[in-house]
């Protein structure tokens, strides 16, 4: 169902005003530095170069990217 | 559950759609599930504070207290899961797609197993690696150093140890994850069983590459060993990986051997317009840091790129109405506070980074730092925000993407594609909530220009912020 521009945004800031609350209360558990939140969210060096996770994720991404591009080059079209 | 999610794909893409479609109709909001969440949240909050403050708790204590944890982190996911989404969502997708779910935990089983059964192969595989390496470097004719019994192998100013880890083992369980995926999604596209041949063929080809890896590390780091150990090292494995991935999907998709496909000729590439100046980024990123030790000092180099990548692709983009719009500087000015709000200092990093842009002569800094700026304001957005809300916001809705209108909605699109953008940040609940602007910002009246100058703006006011505070550890 389309919605219209105005729409959009309204239906947006309604429903993500409370995921919002939602994403803040993790937040503030994160900053209490709790034993959790540390775990969870805390440092995730793992000593590994290859799984440092900024690295990881530059790969992962790369990967996905390349991927996705050779499939719609060989991708059939209607 | 991310196996049974990826094997009950199809089903959980109509159940999102149908249960988003009923929300938006009938206006129901989440508040009653979320004021269950914050309950158990609270609790959480200040239950595992009672073990930061330092306080130590006998062995029974220690028991109730994971205990509370485990019940209290349990319903708190199921509260929050339930008011991101109602009941009858999880209740529909679970009860349609009970054969993938249990194939999932057959799946989570066998994964558990493996790596059990992996750890028996670090030993063998270590000792094959070791020996290949050295076998590759007495190729090079370089004098070198070989301790087969410490697995020591290098020349005389670069010596590494070829642990268990070095053996290419996580490489090959990557590959095949990856392979196993790509089978899985084209199933209907591909020869069967000849198309299992691409998974021998990765985990050979992981377990050669590795052995150049190292190989080319000890070159490398007996050239400059810092270049080696903190650039060539980290970033060495990711490029090999991608380098195999994408060249067996290019060989399958040629070689009618695997490929039904093979038959339909290449036509032209809507999305390389829309990937490609990103892709340019990283690859040349990643290149660029495996030769540096520590900063990057070759940055300039991934604006000159990604500038070329969308020279190139410049036609694409003519029709494009580039306008500003003050709803987009202002929610740029948005993303910038959320992302001071949100980002942690990191004053070492900040020192470290300070150190090596004072190391270098003044003109390298500031033709540096002009890159720098110059690329977060115009090469970084463009390209980033075509990738992720040009091509992902609408791939997500339809495999054949360049047939939806660019901002049409779809709650899928907007969670994957913000999502996403946050994991590609090493910042991902700024970086996801930073996404969720964006594509509020293309929403508003589909305009993809209005999304790079929001992008843009935030990025100005980051450079601008980090120039004055030397909060350097903003850019990393």
């Amino acid at each position: 169902m389309a919605l219209s521009g105005h729409g959009r945004v309204v239906l947006l800031s309604r429903r993500h005003i409370w995921l919002g609350l939602s994403v803040c209360a993790i937040v503030l558990l994160a900053g209490a530095k709790s034993a959790l939140a540390l775990s969870v969210f805390g440092p995730t060096e793992t000593g590994v170069p290859e799984i440092d996770p900024t690295t990881a994720v530059s790969g992962l991404m790369l990967c996905a990217g390349g991927a996705m591009l050779l499939l719609e080059r060989y991708r059939s079209r209607k | 559950m991310v196996a049974s999610a990826f094997l009950s794909w199809d089903v959980l893409r109509d159940e999102l759609d149908d249960v988003l479609e009923e929300q938006q109709r009938s206006g129901a909001t989440a508040v009653p599930w979320l004021i269950a969440h914050l309950v158990p949240l609270t609790a959480l909050a200040l239950v595992t504070s009672i073990r930061s403050s330092g306080r130590v708790l006998s062995i029974t204590g220690a028991e109730i207290w994971v205990s509370l944890c485990v019940v209290l982190g349990l319903a708190a996911i199921v509260t929050w899961a339930f008011a991101l989404l109602p009941p009858r969502f999880w209740m529909r997708w679970i009860t349609r797609s009970r054969a993938a779910f249990a194939a999932g935990a057959l799946f989570g089983w066998a994964a558990y197993v493996l790596g059990g059964f992996a750890q028996f192969l670090w030993s063998p595989i270590q000792r094959w690696t070791f020996a290949t390496v050295v076998l590759l470097l007495r190729l090079t004719r370089q004098p070198i150093i070989v301790d087969a019994d410490k697995f020591l192998i290098g020349t005389p100013t670069f010596l590494v140890r070829v642990g268990g880890r070095c053996s290419g083992l996580e490489g090959i369980g990557l590959i095949c994850a990856f392979l196993g995926m790509y089978l899985w999604l084209y199933r209907r596209e591909m020869h069967f069983p000849h198309a299992f041949l691409l998974l021998p063929m990765g985990v050979l080809a992981m377990w050669l590459m590795n052995s150049v890896r190292i190989a080319s590390l000890i070159v490398i780091g007996s050239w400059d060993p810092g270049a080696g150990f903190k650039g060539f090292h980290s970033v060495a494995g990711w490029l090999f990986f991608n380098f195999i991935a994408c060249g067996l999907i290019w060989a399958s998709r040629r070689l009618g051997l695997f490929s039904k496909a093979q038959s339909v000729a290449p036509g032209p590439n809507p999305a390389a317009a829309y990937l490609v100046p990103m892709l340019a980024i990283i690859a040349t990123s990643m290149i660029t840091v495996a030769f540096s030790s520590g900063f990057e000092v070759l940055y300039p180099l991934r604006m000159i790129i990604a500038a070329l990548a969308l020279w190139w692709y410049r036609a694409e983009f003519a029709s494009m109405q580039w306008k500003v719009s003050w709803f987009a500087v202002l929610s740029g000015v948005l993303v910038f506070a959320l992302w001071i709000a949100l980002v942690s200092d990191s004053p070492a990093a900040d020192r470290g980074f300070d150190k090596a842009l004072h190391g270098l002569p003044f003109v390298g800094a500031a033709v540096w730092l002009l890159f720098r700026i110059a690329g977060s304001v115009t090469t970084v957005p463009i390209a980033e925000e075509l990738a992720f809300r040009g091509y992902v916001t609408r791939k997500l809705i339809s495999s054949e993407f360049e047939t939806v209108a660019l901002g049409r909605f779809t709650w899928l699109s907007f969670l994957g594609s913000s999502i996403l953008f946050g994991a590609m940040h090493s910042e991902w609940l700024a970086g996801t909530a930073a996404g969720m602007v964006f594509a509020a910002v293309l929403y508003r009246r589909g305009s993809l220009p209005d999304a790079v100058l929001a992008h843009a703006t935030t990025n100005g006011l980051l450079s601008a912020y980090v120039l004055s505070l030397h909060r350097w550890s903003l850019w990393s």
